[in-house]
């Protein structure tokens, strides 16, 4: 069920703003929900009440290039991102739990390794990263690299997309969001979309967050990376085939297993976006998982 | 002659990279990179350069990269952008390995978090990477080492052979605006 934040606001920190929806006890421990690439605080609209419930105070981010918050000055956001997350946890009172989904899942590794005083704990929602064959070198890599910086210099020069209405971008992101139900992808379209200059709709996510220039960020980093996380994890993903969920098997498991402290629920009739599928199955994990652990 | 783009290194401006260039008988771009590392992510500048060099790539520009900038400059020689590619002290450091990548990153995100002007990069250099991004820089390549590279003694040579196009290495006692432009003339005009 779908339920409007209780407040927003803006918080101002490291050379950006971002927008911040809330739901709960504002005395009770902070949860921090983090979203996905192309998604927006908005999608927790479900589950952040659920776990605000439970006596937390919880808190979604859009992150920067997304949402309301700041634009991007690059497409390379990844440090940046991780530092805004590092100085808001400061902001919010750390250590804190987080929730997360997808790229929000990395996001939250990423910060827990980095900063282990500021995560007691984290739920990463189908968020362990790219299958490996993803992360290899394409087959041309100039010609690979040109594109993307002809991508670049479009998203430079050309206005975005303007849709006619919320259906259509909801359409759009239906092709791509195979499992989403309608009312989800018309949540996301509204919420993660501005009025454009000819009355269609925009979407606020950054475009400059699709283009990928030369990174040593691989697979072995990627491991080496999860394994500096020492919080408890718990790791949620589903079993029906679905977009960006190409991590399973053995493969899920050697990265489970990476992390000191890392458990796996297996959350059955679920793609991507396991914890709107099936929010039911979602908390009793969660509830499960934060009885073991604490606040 | 051919349009030179410099990318000065962290800490640097263009200013002096203008003065040296100035009787360069064609168009030099040397833009003050106000970034310094902001992101974290060497390639972070090629975005504030995606226009400049569009304008100037039919003319197969030669890029020069700086230390830390040198990164973006290969970016633009490995997708085929330019005409040559400098790099000034720009080979990169030791190699690390992806446990160390990881720890050099979380030291440069946790001396952000404490002091936002911190400048500079990620002491992070991984050999894959780099060896796989250089077999396809195929333009000619200029390495300019001097005794303030972070190269360690005697891997220039052997990272030269990781380009694919013809690399020279040159060796200077200094990294100053005025002896690399020499020798980017020199390298140009043979």
């Amino acid at each position: 069920m779908i339920v409007e934040p209780e407040r927003a606001h803006f918080i101002e920190l490291n050379q950006t703003r971002l927008r911040l929806w809330e739901w709960g006890d504002i005395t009770a421990p902070r949860v921090l929900f983090l979203h996905g690439g192309f998604d927006h605080g908005r999608m927790y609209d479900d589950l952040a009440p659920r776990v605000a419930a439970l006596g937390y105070h919880a808190t979604a981010l859009d992150a920067r290039g997304h949402g309301d918050s700041g634009r991007l000055t690059s497409g390379t956001t990844w440090n940046t991102q991780i530092l805004d997350l590092a100085l808001l946890t400061r902001e919010l009172g750390a250590p804190l739990g987080i929730v997360s989904h997808s790229m929000g899942g990395g996001h939250a590794l990423s910060l827990a390794a980095a900063f282990p005083e500021l995560v007691r704990w984290v739920v990463n929602i189908d968020g362990l990263g790219p299958p490996k064959e993803a992360m290899a070198d394409p087959d041309e890599p100039s010609v690979a690299m040109n594109e993307n910086l002809e991508r670049a210099l479009r998203i430079i020069r050309r206005p975005r997309r303007e849709f006619e209405s919320l259906e259509a971008m909801a359409d759009q992101r239906g092709k791509v969001n195979i499992r989403l139900p309608r009312e989800w992808l018309l949540h996301l379209a509204e919420h993660g979309s501005v009025e454009g200059p000819n009355g269609g709709r925009v979407w606020k996510s950054d475009p400059k967050f699709t283009v990928s220039l030369p990174s040593p960020f691989g697979y072995e980093q990627l491991l080496a990376q999860q394994r500096m996380v020492q919080c408890p994890v718990l790791v949620l993903t589903g079993d029906q085939p679905d977009t960006w969920t190409e991590v399973k098997g053995a493969e899920l498991e050697k990265r489970v297993t990476n992390m000191a402290k890392a458990r796996h629920v297996l959350v059955p009739g679920t793609g991507h976006y396991v914890h709107i599928e099936n929010p039911d199955a979602t908390m009793r994990a969660i509830e499960s998982f934060l009885a073991d652990v604490g606040p | 002659m051919t349009p030179i783009v410099v990318l000065h290194d962290v800490g640097a401006t263009g200013g002096p990279w203008r003065d040296a260039f100035e009787k360069w008988p064609d168009d030099v771009y040397a833009p003050d990179l106000l970034v310094d590392g902001a992101s974290g992510d060497r390639t972070d500048i090629v975005w504030c350069l995606l226009e400049p060099m569009a304008a100037r790539r039919d003319r197969a520009p030669v890029i020069v990269g700086c230390g830390e900038h040198s990164l973006a400059a290969e970016t633009f020689a490995f997708a085929g952008w330019c005409g040559g590619l400098v790099l000034v002290d720009g080979l990169g450091g030791a190699w690390t390995t992806p446990e160390e990548q990881i720890v050099e990153q979380n030291n440069w995100l946790r001396a952000k978090f404490d002091d936002l002007d911190h400048v500079g990069y990620p002491h992070v250099w991984i050999e894959p990477f780099h060896a796989a991004m250089r077999a396809n820089v195929r333009c000619p390549v200029l390495v300019i080492e001097t005794d303030a590279s972070l190269t360690p003694l005697g891997d220039a040579e052997r990272r030269l052979q990781q380009f694919a196009g013809p690399a020279r290495l040159v060796r200077l006692e200094s990294s100053d605006p005025e002896p690399v432009v020499a020798a980017v003339t020199e390298w140009v005009g043979s």
